[in-house]
């Protein structure tokens, strides 16, 4: 059959997986402080999930649609999670 | 659109540039997973900051090595399953046989190593009321293993009528589908390892 599109490179991309993995493993044990570890290791996570929903989810060849269905809830999270902050962390 | 052509249309094996509303469907559950698992990261993050480095020292006593490869195998059967359904594409039968028994045998490999794991943890008195780090962790790594158990049932049916030879013709979708949901439980694991496993 034909392709409507170009197919991912899925073994690449695994292995950009499992280095980001590797990567994130090793920030754990160098001396940088924890914030700075805790950014760098949800920055990678970030890279890794969309890797996954580009590649593996086909995202990138989704019409727009499926994109806003995918990403309001992101959006809905990170709004409902900030609002809670006066609540939970300064009220605990 | 007449539901007539809707269904002539459905049917088309191939037909990627139509619209089809069990995609559609999937991504709407997807939508809704996305809350129910946000949910409960959200709750996680707030009270672990909250607790002002209480949970730093439960943190430590997660087991790493497990967590690492748990990881591995699950970004690898998410490889599994996108060449399963690139194989479906290709209408090579065969090696989606193969990487469909692959996917689901590294999804029962990723509930084994849990399982391990698990029982380490309450061996060592870490069980569910052992703190609320320890709530959380078996609340989100359980709901997320039954994810999986969901997925490798799913995946098993779709091998099992692969080997039968009663998949085709309308494995496409299927496939696509629950591949689909197979990869948004990798990307739940994506983030609950770090917040799990390297965040203390």
């Amino acid at each position: 059959m034909s392709h409507a599109h170009t197919r991912p490179n899925y073994v690449a991309v695994w292995a950009w997986l499992v280095f980001l993995l590797v990567i994130s493993l090793l920030a754990v044990y160098l001396p940088f402080s924890q914030t700075v570890t805790v950014a760098f290791i949800f920055i990678v996570a970030l890279v890794k999930a969309v890797l996954v929903a580009v590649n593996f989810m086909h995202l990138r060849f989704e019409q727009r649609l499926i994109h806003y269905i995918a990403l309001v809830p992101v959006v809905l999270f990170i709004i409902m999670t900030i609002s809670l902050i006066p609540d939970i962390v300064y009220k605990h | 659109m007449s539901s007539i052509a809707t269904a002539e249309r459905y049917h088309q094996p191939h037909a990627a540039s139509v619209f089809r509303a069990g995609k559609m469907g999937i991504w709407w559950f997807l939508a809704s997973e996305i809350m129910v698992f946000g949910g409960l990261i959200g709750s996680y993050l707030l009270f672990r900051w909250a607790s002002a480095g209480a949970w730093s020292e439960m943190a430590h006593h997660v087991n790493i090595v497990i967590g690492s490869i748990n990881t591995f195998v699950l970004l690898t059967s998410s490889l599994t399953m996108v060449m399963a359904h690139a194989a479906i594409e290709d209408e090579n039968r065969g090696r989606a046989r193969l990487y469909l028994g692959l996917t689901v045998l590294l999804g029962m490999m990723f509930m084994g190593f849990k399982a391990f794991e698990y029982a380490g943890e309450i061996a060592q008195g870490f069980t569910p009321l052992a703190g609320t780090f320890w709530s959380f962790y078996y609340l989100m790594t359980g709901l997320h293993g039954l994810h999986v158990l969901v997925g490798i049932i799913a995946n098993f049916a779709l091998w099992v009528m692969a080997v039968r030879g009663n998949l085709w013709p309308n494995v496409h979708q299927r496939v696509e589908y629950s591949g689909l949901y197979w990869h948004f439980v990798d990307v739940v694991w994506i983030f609950l390892f770090p917040l799990l496993y390297l965040s203390y």
